[in-house]
C-alpha cells in the first residue's frame, strides 16, 4: 500500500507518482510492514498546535486544526503532489512588489471574475486577508499599502485555487512563493542561499519582479538589472532553471515610470534590460516574457485622486499564462521540490499520464 | 442519499438570521404546517429557548439572540406529513459566534467534530442587508482623503491586522471549505445558500427598478462564495433561497404584520422554483431540498 491516500498501488499496482517498479516510491509500504498513523485532514498551524499544545503548555483537547497562514515547505510539497499544481516562483528586490501582486490578484476574486478565472478555494486565506488588510478602508488608512513581508530568510506560499469560467478544465491550484528579498539577495552571490531555492526546479514560472519606479533613478536603476541578471545565471548555474524553464520579467510599478518626468528615459532603460536579459537568456530558457504591470497603481494626490493606469494593469494577461501555460508537460520532473533530488527519483510527468 | 440518514446544520455568523429563521420554522412544524411543508417529530436542547424565540416572533417583536458563554444547540428531528424518513437538524450555536471563533482560531472542537459527522448537508445563512466584500481604500479614495488629509495620517495611531477584520464573504467560503474538508462525503454536499431578511432586499429592488433574485444577490454582493460554489461542482450542490421570516420591518410594519390572523403568511420563500414571494411560505422548502 502508500501513504498517499490518493494512490490506488493496493488496487491497481499502479504508483500514483508513476514509480515502475513500485518499490522506488518513498511512499510505497510493502505488504506486511505497518502503515505510519495517517495525518489528520487539514492543514496544521505548526507542529505544536497539531499536537494540541496552548501557548501556556497545557495539552487542548482533540480536535482538528486547518489551514495556515502561509503554507509551509512540507504542506506545499503536499499540495503539488495531491493535485494539479501551478507554482509560481516570485523574486525581487525587497520592496519591488512581490507581495502586492500576489494579493492584488486575491483581491481581484474579491470582486469577481478575473483573467476569465473563477475562484474556486484558497488554503491561506488568513495570509492573504493580513496582506490586504491595508487597502482596505477597514484600516483606516487613506493610501492603500501592502504589508511588508517580513525581512526573513524564509520562503511563504500563498495557496489559491482557480477555474476556467466554462468548467472545461479541473480545479487547479495555485502556489505563489514568494521569496524574501534577503534570499533574493543573498542568493545572488551565496551557494547556500542559492540552494535553498532548489523548489524552483519544480516551478511552472519563475518570476522576476524589476520596480520600474526605482529606474528613474540612475543610482539605482543599474542595480536593478544587475540584481535581475545575478538571480537568473545564479538559478542556471546550480540546475534549478532549466533550457525548458518559463521565465517572466515583470516591471512593476509601471504607473510610476508612466507619471515620471523621465518616462522615456525610463523606457530606454527598460529596452536595454529587455535587450540584455533577450541576449544572455533567451537561449538557455524555455521562454523569456517581458510585461510592464501596476498591480495597484497609485491615486493622484490631488482631486480627482485617479490613477494613471487601470488597476490590475496587464496583470489578466500574465496571470492567463500562469493558468494555461507550464513547460512541466514537456519534461520529466522530480516528484518534491523540496527534498533532495536522485536518480531513483526520476518520474515520469504526472500530467502526461493524467492526459491519456 | 435516503432520508433516514438525513442530518443538516445550520452555519452563519453572528446576527445572520438563524433565530428568526428557527422561530418562524418552529411555528411552521408546531403549528401551522402548510400541505409539504415538515411536521415536527421532537426537539433536542433548549426546548425553552425556542418557544421564547417564537413567543417574540409571533408578537412581532424582535427576536433576540443570545450572546455570551451560554451556547444554545438545538437539534430537531422532522418529517414530511406522509409519516416518512425523519431527517435531523442542527443548530450548533444560534448566536454564530462558534463560526467566528472556527474562523479566528482555525480549529473545531472535538464537540464540534462529534456534532457535525454524518452531515449531509449545510444550511449557510448570509444577511441581505450585511457587507460581504471588502471596501477598498481606492474605491473610496476621494472622501476619505477629505475625512483624513495624509500630513494627518502619518502621526496617527493606525490599526494592525486582526482577523475579526476580515471580510465576510471570506469567512463564509472559509467555514465552507473547513465542513467540505472534514465532512468527507462521497457524493456532492448540499449547500442550501439562504438570504434572510429578503423583503429588504426586495424593497431595495424596488427602489431602484430591477429584479434581484437571491442567486443574483449572491453574485454581486458574495461574489467570492459564488464563484466558489459555481467552479466546485464536483463538491457541492447549492441552492439559493430569499427567505423573509418576519414578513417586514418590525418597526415600520408591526401593525401590518400583527393584523395578519394567520402568522404563517408573514413568511416568504423565493428561489428558482418560487419566483415571486407573495404566494409561497413553507420555510421548510430548503430543508426539503436538502434532503433529496
Amino acid at each position: 500500500m502508500c501513504r498517499q491516500k490518493s494512490c490506488n498501488v493496493a488496487q491497481d499496482g499502479l504508483c500514483a507518482e508513476g514509480y515502475n517498479p513500485v518499490t522506488l516510491c518513498r511512499e510505497y509500504i510493502p505488504a506486511g510492514e505497518q502503515i505510519d498513523e495517517p495525518d489528520a485532514e487539514g492543514i496544521y498551524l505548526d507542529t505544536e498546535k497539531a499536537a494540541g499544545i496552548t501557548d501556556d503548555g497545557s495539552r487542548e483537547p482533540d480536535g482538528i486544526f486547518f489551514s495556515a497562514e502561509v503554507v509551509s515547505g512540507l504542506e506545499a510539497d503536499n499540495i503539488l503532489r495531491s493535485s494539479l499544481t501551478r507554482l509560481i516562483v516570485i523574486a525581487g528586490s525587497p520592496d519591488s512588489g512581490k507581495t502586492t501582486l500576489v494579493a492584488s490578484i486575491y483581491e481581484a476574486f474579491n470582486k469577481g471574475l478575473f483573467a476569465e478565472s473563477m475562484f474556486a478555494g484558497c488554503g491561506t486565506f488568513g495570509g492573504f486577508e493580513k496582506r490586504c488588510f491595508t487597502a482596505r478602508l477597514v484600516s483606516e488608512r487613506s493610501i492603500a499599502e501592502t504589508e511588508r513581508t517580513l525581512a526573513e530568510r524564509t520562503v511563504r506560499f500563498l495557496n489559491i485555487s482557480t477555474r476556467d469560467n466554462e468548467l472545461a478544465e479541473p480545479v487547479q491550484q495555485m502556489l505563489f512563493a514568494d521569496i524574501s528579498g534577503e534570499i533574493y539577495q543573498n542568493a545572488q552571490v551565496n551557494s547556500e542561499d542559492a540552494g535553498m531555492l532548489r523548489f524552483v526546479s519544480r516551478a511552472d514560472h519563475f518570476v522576476v519582479i524589476i520596480d520600474a519606479g526605482k529606474l528613474e533613478d540612475l543610482s539605482l536603476r543599474q542595480t536593478e538589472l544587475a540584481s535581475s541578471i545575478s538571480i537568473i545565471r545564479s538559478l542556471l548555474d546550480e540546475g534549478f532553471l532549466r533550457d525548458d524553464s518559463y521565465v517572466d520579467i515583470l516591471f512593476s510599478r509601471w504607473d510610476k515610470a508612466k507619471a515620471s518626468t523621465e518616462v522615456e528615459k525610463i523606457k530606454r532603460f527598460v529596452d536595454h534590460i529587455k535587450s540584455k536579459l533577450h541576449t544572455d537568456f533567451a537561449q538557455k530558457v524555455g521562454r523569456l516574457r517581458f510585461y510592464e504591470v501596476a498591480a495597484r497603481p497609485e491615486l493622484s494626490v490631488e482631486p480627482p485622486y485617479e490613477s494613471i493606469l487601470p488597476p490590475l494593469y496587464n496583470l489578466s494577461e500574465v496571470f492567463q499564462g500562469w493558468v494555461n501555460d507550464s513547460p512541466l508537460s514537456k519534461r520529466i520532473w522530480f516528484s518534491s521540490p523540496t527534498r533532495s533530488l536522485s536518480i531513483d527519483e526520476v518520474v515520469e510527468d504526472r500530467r502526461q499520464r493524467r492526459l491519456q | 442519499m435516503t432520508s433516514e440518514s438525513t442530518k443538516l446544520i445550520f452555519v452563519g455568523l453572528p446576527s445572520s438570521g438563524k433565530s428568526t429563521f428557527i422561530a418562524a420554522l418552529w411555528h411552521v412544524v408546531m403549528f401551522e404546517p402548510l400541505d409539504g411543508s415538515l411536521r415536527l417529530n421532537k426537539v433536542e436542547g433548549n426546548r425553552e429557548y425556542i418557544e421564547a424565540l417564537h413567543s417574540s416572533w409571533i408578537k412581532c417583536e424582535p427576536v433576540s439572540r443570545t450572546q455570551g458563554s451560554s451556547r444554545q444547540m438545538i437539534t430537531m428531528g422532522l418529517k414530511s406529513v406522509e409519516a416518512g424518513p425523519v431527517i435531523t437538524v442542527v443548530f450548533p450555536d444560534l448566536a454564530g459566534e462558534i463560526y467566528d471563533e472556527q474562523w479566528r482560531d482555525r480549529r473545531w472542537s472535538q464537540e464540534y467534530c462529534n456534532l457535525v459527522e454524518g452531515t449531509t448537508g449545510v444550511v449557510l445563512f448570509l444577511h441581505a442587508e450585511h457587507k460581504y466584500k471588502p471596501d477598498m481604500i481606492a474605491d473610496y479614495a476621494s472622501i476619505i482623503r477629505e475625512d483624513m488629509p495624509l500630513d494627518e495620517e502619518e502621526t496617527a495611531i493606525l490599526p494592525q491586522y486582526d482577523p475579526d477584520k476580515a471580510c465576510k464573504q471570506v469567512k463564509m467560503v472559509e467555514l465552507l471549505q473547513f465542513h467540505l474538508a472534514q465532512l468527507g462525503q462521497e457524493h456532492a454536499l448540499r449547500v442550501a445558500v439562504v438570504v434572510s431578511a429578503w423583503d429588504l432586499r426586495q424593497d431595495i429592488n424596488q427602489i431602484e427598478g430591477h429584479d434581484l433574485t437571491p442567486e443574483h444577490f449572491v453574485e454581486q454582493e458574495v461574489p467570492l462564495l459564488y464563484q466558489y460554489l459555481r467552479a466546485n461542482p464536483e463538491k457541492v450542490v447549492s441552492k439559493v433561497y430569499g427567505i423573509s421570516a418576519q414578513g417586514g420591518d418590525l418597526e415600520t410594519d408591526k401593525a401590518r404584520l400583527q393584523d395578519e390572523i394567520q402568522h404563517v403568511n408573514l413568511i416568504h420563500v423565493v428561489s428558482s422554483d418560487h419566483i415571486s414571494s407573495d404566494n409561497f411560505h413553507d420555510i421548510t422548502e430548503p430543508l426539503k431540498w436538502l434532503m433529496q
